[in-house]
């Protein structure tokens, strides 16, 4: 089992900028895209003690859903290629 | 017509190694990790580099089993040997229609965890040309268990040629063998993009589990007609 840490916006938006970038999207809206769902995932936790990773990746696949659906397929199966 | 025979499950079997989705798995690992860290030329060199790595190690892997054949088995196998081969063909046939991809909707293959995970985490950090080469490497041993076979056959009729087309055969099995990943690479090139490719193996992940089951199946029907039966052309 993980050992529980602090939720990290910052790293978020790094991943989704990796993700981003091998998909040629344009810095800007990149960083429009990582900042929005940074935001959204943020907001669903707000009022929560306990949240777990996949939670997250769940929010913030769906905000990706919506912003961008070949970033959000990436960000939701990279870790299943092999 | 021997000779045609030999090419011909030289082909075939370096076809059947082309079809094995590992490879070209990891290359797609990389390749996104690359992108996403690094600029356009050092992506490429990271991606020819990984391709160099599964490329002579293929070659390397094949001289020898050339060798250990020509010195174990003086170059032909015995019909039991070849009905050995022939089982664990349809065996590897029936591995790959039910168990090489995990059930769902990704294109994850049954290999070891520990592997996996390794192969992972090692393009993650892959930022060298040497460690992209060193994965190729990995990604062609992983594979072994299954293409220790295909190998062995090759290598078996590799030495059935005349002596001086033997190096030639090698590198004409390494070819066929790393076509994907070169087509991997052009796809790229053209403006393909990761989510493309993995969209494409995920819609054709049915075909391909067939097209190597079946594969798998030829080679050993091919063995069973012209080697132990000895229908000649």
């Amino acid at each position: 089992m993980k050992k529980p840490h602090n939720y990290s916006s910052q790293a978020l938006k790094k991943e989704i900028l990796i993700h981003a970038r091998s998909l040629r999207l344009a810095p800007k809206w990149a960083e429009t895209i990582a900042e929005k769902t940074a935001t959204a995932v943020e907001a669903w936790i707000r009022d929560r003690e306990i949240v777990t990773e996949a939670d997250i990746r769940r929010t913030a696949h769906k905000t990706l859903k919506k912003l961008h659906p070949d970033l959000a397929f990436v960000y939701k199966n990279y870790d299943k290629i092999i | 017509m021997s000779e045609l025979l030999s090419i011909a499950t030289i082909i075939l079997a370096g076809l059947i190694h082309a079809s094995l989705q590992l490879s070209l798995g990891s290359l797609l690992l990389l390749y996104h990790e690359s992108t996403g860290k690094h600029i356009r030329t050092r992506t490429r060199n990271i991606v020819g580099s990984f391709i160099s790595g599964v490329g002579i190690i293929t070659f390397l892997l094949l001289s020898t089993a050339c060798f250990i054949v020509l010195n174990l088995f003086h170059g032909v196998f015995s019909p039991e040997i070849l009905a050995i081969i022939i089982g664990v063909l349809a065996a590897l046939a029936i591995v790959m229609w039910f168990f090489y991809y995990k059930i769902g909707n990704s294109t994850e293959l049954w290999i070891p965890k520990v592997v996996a995970r390794f192969i992972n985490n090692r393009a993650k950090v892959t930022k060298s040309n040497t460690e992209a080469f060193s994965l190729g490497v990995l990604t062609c041993f992983a594979e072994i268990p299954i293409t220790i076979i295909l190998l062995l056959i090759t290598a078996s009729s590799i030495l059935e040629l005349p002596v001086e087309y033997r190096a030639l055969a090698v590198a004409a099995y390494t070819i066929v063998a790393i076509i994907p990943l070169v087509i991997f690479r052009l796809a790229i090139h053209s403006g393909k993009t990761v989510a493309t490719v993995q969209k494409w193996r995920l819609r054709n992940k049915t075909f391909l589990r067939f097209i190597s089951g079946l594969g798998f199946l030829i080679l050993g029907l091919f063995i069973f007609s012209f080697k132990i039966l000895g229908v000649c052309l």
